[in-house]
């Protein structure tokens, strides 16, 4: 995974454009979906999925490896943007590593088993988040497909601080749990 | 905050969950070089980073494109909300996905909530129901109580008239009775008339003026008709001493008293009269004893 991830980096680094389009084409769909799920538009669902392309195209530099994957990388800026257009006060908050790094191989076509490989984490991220009580999901994903903050999700549940901070804890003790064997550094 | 406070934290960090304070908090305690929590964040982001999976929706056909072509226009991220115009327009067969993706957020939100709500509103319901369960079980060991005291007071109200009764009956038995204790009492016996079915009748007069009388086998009278009693004097003649009926064992009884002003009793008998009896004898006689 991680040669992989650093392959396509590379080829994004070195502008060859047919690695956006891989990029794209394993991630476009849940790029666009994560998207649509924040706005609930889908004008604005695209426009944030071609930014958040476009954002990796142009700051690939930016990308750490020891940060994170690549598609996580991708997520957080789909994400952020979302936010962003979400909330315009509230901006995204993210620590990202802005190290080079020397580009030294080319792009290969997307392997068959890479698709698989993307599968099968959807499979565990889908089995995670049925792990979750009702309660625990709502509000995990007020969390992260509304940006809201634990205090605005207790505003908005009419619920303690506390009981929202621990129920988040746990959540994601649960997807982590879950996530084991796709998380690459557990 | 300490270091394990904000370790405690770093899950809501990597998910965006913090307030703009409490991240900034945690943002400068990772810059300060905690390694516990840099590796522990690592961790969590992962976690974080695998959330859009859940969401299947296939993008926009043409959406790639679009990408390709701003790419080789050189186009620029900041760019991109001037151009939103020029998006390709959706396919109207994507609505359906885009509004249920759009709704699903609220409608898990709305259906915890609802949910919060329901089982909040269940159980009150439910202790409601118990409550009126309780009071109507209640009331109704209330009204069954009332009716049970009600009877029982009906009980012993009859039996209170019951037991005066008996109290009255033995008082009258004992006073009756009372004449057998006196001394000097004479016995008077009566006997059937020639023409009458055989009967027998006993007088018990006590010397103050009381008497006692008791009739035995006389023939139960037609209605409208009543025995009576005579004393027959040696000034007056018949005196009335009273009336009676026959029981149900077929016994006539009759408490009387000896009358004073009308000389010397001579005898004692019984006639049949009409109902409520009459000054001097009309009916047959019955019986008749000598004194």
């Amino acid at each position: 995974m991680v040669a992989e991830v650093e392959r396509l980096a590379v080829a994004l680094g070195r502008r060859e454009e047919s690695a956006l389009a891989e990029l794209y084409d394993r991630y476009g769909g849940t790029v666009y979906a994560l998207a649509l799920r924040m706005t609930g538009d889908q004008g604005m669902a695209q426009e944030i999925a071609l930014d958040a392309f476009l954002q990796v195209w142009q700051q690939v530099d930016r990308f750490d490896s020891r940060q994170g994957s690549l598609e996580g990388w991708l997520f957080t800026i789909a994400r952020s943007r979302a936010i962003d257009r979400m909330r315009a006060a509230r901006a995204a908050k993210r620590n990202l590593a802005e190290e080079k790094r020397d580009p030294d191989e080319s792009v290969a076509a997307e392997p068959p088993e890479r698709m698989i490989e993307l599968a099968e984490r959807q499979r565990f991220v889908r089995r995670a988040m049925t792990e979750l009580s009702p309660a625990q999901r709502a509000t995990l994903e007020l969390a992260y497909f509304q940006g809201l903050s634990h205090s605005e999700i207790a505003e908005r549940l009419g619920e303690p601080l506390g009981t929202v901070k621990t129920r988040i804890r746990q959540a994601m003790l649960v997807l982590r749990k879950v996530l084991i064997p796709v998380l690459a550094t557990s | 905050m300490t270091h394990e406070e904000l370790k405690q934290d770093l899950s809501l960090f990597a998910l965006g969950a913090l307030t703009a304070e409490e991240s900034q908090e945690l943002e400068r305690h990772l810059a300060e070089g905690c390694d516990e929590c840099e590796g522990e964040i690592q961790h969590w982001r992962e976690v974080v980073e695998l959330m859009p999976l859940v969401a299947d929706v296939e993008a926009p056909p043409g959406l790639r494109d679009e990408l390709m072509r701003r790419v080789a226009d050189g186009a620029s991220t900041a760019e991109a909300p001037a151009r939103r115009a020029q998006v390709i327009p959706l396919r109207r067969r994507w609505m359906p996905i885009a509004l249920a993706a759009a709704a699903l957020l609220l409608i898990a939100y709305g259906i915890t909530r609802e949910a919060d709500l329901r089982s909040r509103l269940t159980s009150q319901q439910e202790a409601v129901a118990q409550l009126r369960t309780a009071l109507d079980r209640a009331s109704t060991n209330l009204a069954q109580g009332e009716v049970e005291l009600k009877r029982a007071r009906d009980v012993l109200a009859e039996r209170e008239r019951d037991a005066s009764s008996l109290r009255a009956a033995l008082a009258a038995a004992e006073q009756s009775l009372s004449l057998l204790h006196q001394p000097g009492l004479n016995l008077v016996r009566l006997k059937q008339t020639p023409d009458a079915k055989p009967a027998e009748g006993h007088v018990l007069i006590s010397p103050s003026g009381k008497a006692l009388f008791y009739a035995f086998d006389l023939a139960p009278l037609p209605e409208g008709k009543v025995y009576e009693l005579w004393w027959i004097t040696e000034k007056e003649g018949p005196v009335n001493a009273g009336l009676f009926r026959l029981d149900e064992g077929g016994l006539g009884q009759v408490e009387a008293a000896v009358p004073t002003t009308a000389g010397a009793i001579k005898a004692a008998a019984v006639t049949i009269e009409p109902e409520g009896g009459v000054p001097k004898p009309t009916g047959p006689m019955v019986l008749l004893g000598n004194v």
